[in-house]
């Protein structure tokens, strides 16, 4: 029973390590917490969804055109609503992006209705063993995360891009100065956290055999805790802090119901605000 | 132009005459039942907006869930009344000392916090709040929200729609009134020092944390007094009375209106709250429009209103001028 | 007599010793300087000495009262009110305002009096109002009461600064490089200010300073810092006679020229 409680928390845990990735590189660059990221990330299923059951297109291809297409969207809610605010105070630029996130919410429901919509798209086997059962997309899932992170950990510190990326989140201004091209590599932040936002999304729309339009706000609630909750700005903090907050939230899950579920991120993230606010393995000064 | 001025710095002078008036007039030039219903939004909006104005605008404080202490009141003044028959006049105090404690614990954890992190803390408290609201079923009756609740009393006269309308109207003037008097005494300054530089009031003696969890134990405790109001006029109160993206639609009429000023907050409540109704817009078109507005007031608000009409004006006029746009960037 | 009195303090940032066993003094109703090369911990030894940081070992005594480690926003109270390196004002606020923030300790008044305009408040604000209104007439800035602070030229913007610590009341004041940036018509006056607030005002001054020539005509008592730690202290004559202090500047003269070259 733990240990199946363990395998699905894990599994969960990956999804909102790749989500709380988004929010941790933009918070690294831009110093603020993208409200917008959960329902942006929610694009990409959605699209990924319609692709497949509207325009024919076979799993692969769909995935990619979702994943894509997300990152634009991405990309273009920074240039517009980001880049010329990005001065101004931290509030401001959290206001316009929940302003985003109501915009793209409400663009979700009336394009694609209120309805869920049935993601089922890949044939399931399960194994049990143990009194532990394992289906094929627990293992798609754990497989593909884990490859995503590992690449975006190799991309980050061994790049030039990643370079670039870790300077501006150290000091925006000496990174410019030193010939960084600091428009570019924020747009590029926002495609990668969106790109990634995307994935989770179409992998959680598997894991959960549906797509519906709250979704976005509630896993994006969840993964913004996480990333809190590993260090805030930190691309290990948001990875270990998914996927405690995975395990955390289906072990709660044994002793509550549903609905308080969704509380217990929020109150380790408070809890962490609290008493630790710069995360696990977060910078240690909190500045705003 | 200069008349323009003039009827601005009128304006400015006398705020709080000129609220006074509309609100004491719209009700009774004013009829239409619905439209009666908006001008109680109205002042419901803007008494948050004028309180939460205290934390955000004065003190520079994030607060991303205003509504849920309005919530708070207003869960308060239900259960008192429904459980324990409380008449208004005892509610309506209950509320505010009850959503000021929850001010209290919300900000005396977390108002060394700084900008984001606070923001991102009151998110989670609203939240919070919201899921107690649904699952306390013993204390809120949970999803189904509570109903019946007793129209207001004050001796044997039942208030009318207009009197609560007068009610809220008081309670506004009174918030207005107070941030006033704060903004030219010892209190406010302290509160604006804050605001700019953290360590400047330090040095000169301001203790940061009292005066931030003043505010924001007052701002909450003025949402809650309006929370209890509305409570008894629309006699029925569940979770989805008051949401996150209330909270957030009054920051953005806070802002909008321009943090930190007297009249800005209210008007932009009054505005906020009656654009929506006059292009009838559906429930789901209205979240779309919310959404814009923040998007591109804030982004307007910031990068300056005025220089952006003028340098419209002056390309409808055919003068070319050199756009000054994505300099700071 | 001793007013103000650090003894032995450390300051340890992690592994990094910004300051290793510092002593000073500064006597009551004197000018005393605090100077040193770059990177020497004056700053550091001036935010411990009003509260900003508190030392990881030593003491701070002011009027014969131990005071490290109390809140900074205390310290005024004691009667420490200082300015800060680079000009710190409330840019948006008008500059009556900024002084009256420095009155604000002095104040009793709640909330409650400031609603209902109660005579409390009514005599608090109008002493306040008086008394920052004599502080800007002495440091020359009473023509501007109501301009916003970011509006006035940079040397009125050092002096505003002045005026709002004199408008603490405190027994003490201490200006972090008070003449950082100014032209030498600017210095002048400015060292014609401090002289009239030491000597009219009966305040006790420290500052920090790079200027030599400055320090060296307005102190009463040096104390030398390098790297952390006291290097010597006594009269402007002494000092400059002092090989040490000799060698801590010209043994280091690149750096000394590096800092001008920086300011």
């Amino acid at each position: 029973m733990i240990a199946q409680q363990l395998i699905n928390g894990l599994t969960l845990g990956v999804l909102y390590a790749l989500l709380a990735l988004g929010y941790s590189l933009i918070f690294g660059t831009l110093s603020f917490i993208n409200f917008a990221h959960g329902e942006v990330s929610l694009l990409g299923a959605y699209l990924a969804w319609f692709a497949m059951s509207r325009m024919g297109f076979s799993i692969i291809p769909a995935c990619l055109f979702g994943i894509i297409l997300t990152a634009v969207v991405g990309v273009v809610m920074e240039r517009v609503g980001y880049k010329p605010i990005r001065t101004a105070p931290k509030l401001a630029m959290i206001t316009v992006s929940v302003g985003f996130s109501y915009i793209v919410q409400t663009s979700i429901q009336l394009i694609f209705g209120t309805q869920p919509h049935e993601f089922n798209v890949i044939q399931t086997s399960s194994w049990s063993f143990g009194g532990i059962t394992i289906n094929s997309i627990h293992i798609l899932v754990l497989v593909v995360s884990i490859l995503l992170m590992i690449g975006l950990q190799l991309f980050i510190n061994y790049t030039k891009s990643g370079r670039s990326i870790r300077a501006i989140s150290l000091d925006q201004d000496t990174a410019g100065l030193m010939g960084i091209n600091v428009n570019a590599t924020i747009s590029m932040t926002f495609a990668i956290g969106s790109a990634l936002g995307a994935v989770s999304s179409i992998l959680m729309g598997m894991y959960y055999a549906q797509v519906y339009p709250m979704m976005g706000t509630s896993i994006g609630n969840k993964a913004f805790a996480a990333a809190v909750l590993g260090g805030a700005g930190s691309v290990p903090g948001a990875m270990l802090g998914g996927i405690l907050m995975g395990l955390i939230e289906s072990v709660a899950g044994t002793v509550l119901n549903a609905q308080l579920r969704e509380g217990v991120a929020f109150v380790v993230m408070i809890l962490f605000l609290i008493f630790k606010p710069s995360g696990i393995i977060g910078k240690e000064v909190v500045k705003d | 132009m200069k008349q323009l001025k003039q009827v601005l710095n009128f304006l400015k002078k006398h705020s709080i005459l000129v609220v006074a008036l509309i609100g004491i007039l719209a009700p009774i030039l004013i009829t239409n039942t619905y439209h009666v219903h908006i001008i109680l939004m109205c002042m419901m909006y803007g008494i948050l907006a004028s309180s939460l104005n205290i934390a955000v605008g004065m003190t520079g404080l994030s607060n991303l869930a205003h509504a849920t202490f309005f919530g708070i009141g207003a869960y308060a003044a239900a259960i008192l009344n429904s459980r324990y028959g409380l008449p208004f006049y005892i509610t309506f105090f209950a509320g505010g000392i009850v959503a000021m404690a929850f001010g209290f614990i919300l900000g005396a954890p977390t108002l060394r916090l700084k900008g984001v992190f606070l923001a991102l803390v009151t998110t989670g408290f609203g939240q919070v709040i919201r899921i107690l609201e649904i699952n306390w079923v013993s204390l809120t009756n949970g999803p189904m929200g509570i109903s019946g609740i007793d129209g207001a009393k004050i001796g044997g006269y039942k208030f009318s729609t207009n009197a609560y309308i007068y009610y809220g109207l008081a309670l506004l003037v009174f918030c207005m009134f107070m941030s006033k008097r704060l903004m030219h005494t010892k209190v406010g300054r302290a509160l604006f020092a804050i605001k700019y530089d953290e360590t400047v009031a330090r040095s000169l003696g301001v203790n940061l944390y009292f005066y931030k969890v003043g505010a924001y134990v007052l701002s909450a405790c003025i949402a809650g007094m309006a929370g209890t109001i509305f409570a008894h006029y629309v006699s029925f109160i569940s979770p989805d009375t008051f949401t996150v993206a209330d909270s957030t639609t009054v920051l953005c009429m806070v802002i909008l209106g321009g943090a930190g000023s007297l009249l800005g907050p209210v008007l932009g409540a009054f505005i906020l709250t009656i654009a929506p109704e006059i292009f009838r817009f559906a429930q789901t078109y209205r979240m779309i429009f919310i959404g814009a507005v923040m998007v591109i007031g804030v982004i307007a608000n910031e990068r300056g209103w005025g220089q952006m009409i003028s340098a419209k004006f002056k390309g409808l006029f055919g003068k070319k001028t050199v756009e000054k746009e994505g300099g700071k960037a | 007599m001793a007013l103000l009195e650090a003894q032995h303090i450390n300051m340890f940032f992690g592994g990094l010793k910004a300051l290793n066993d510092v002593s000073l003094q500064a006597d009551e109703g004197m000018i005393s300087a605090l100077i040193g090369p770059n990177g020497a911990g004056k700053t550091t030894l001036f935010n411990v000495m009003t509260g900003f940081l508190a030392p990881t070992a030593g003491k701070v005594i002011f009027d014969g009262e131990e005071i490290q480690g109390l809140p900074a926003h205390k310290f005024v109270d004691k009667g420490l009110s200082r300015t800060f390196q680079n000009i710190r004002l409330l840019q948006e606020m008008s500059v009556l305002e900024n002084v009256q923030l420095g009155f604000h300790h002095n104040m009793r008044q709640n909330i409650f009096d400031e609603i209902f305009i109660s005579r409390r408040c009514r005599g608090e604000e109008k002493e306040s109002r008086d008394r920052s209104l004599e502080a800007l007439e002495f440091v020359g800035l009473s023509d501007v009461v109501n301009e916003k602070a970011k509006n006035l030229p940079y040397g009125h913007q050092r002096k505003l600064e002045i005026a709002r610590t004199l408008a603490t009341g405190a027994k003490m004041l201490l200006f972090d490089e008070p003449c950082a940036g100014m032209n030498t018509a600017e210095k002048a006056q400015l060292s014609d200010l401090i002289l009239a607030i030491n000597q009219e005002l009966k305040k006790t001054v420290m500052l920090i300073e790079h200027d030599m020539r400055f320090v060296m005509k307005l102190s009463d008592h040096i104390t030398v810092l390098a790297q952390g730690e006291w290097l010597a202290a006594g009269t402007p004559a002494e000092i400059q006679a002092n090989p040490k202090v000799i060698e801590a500047y010209l043994g280091t003269k690149r750096k000394a020229v590096g800092y001008n070259a920086g300011d």
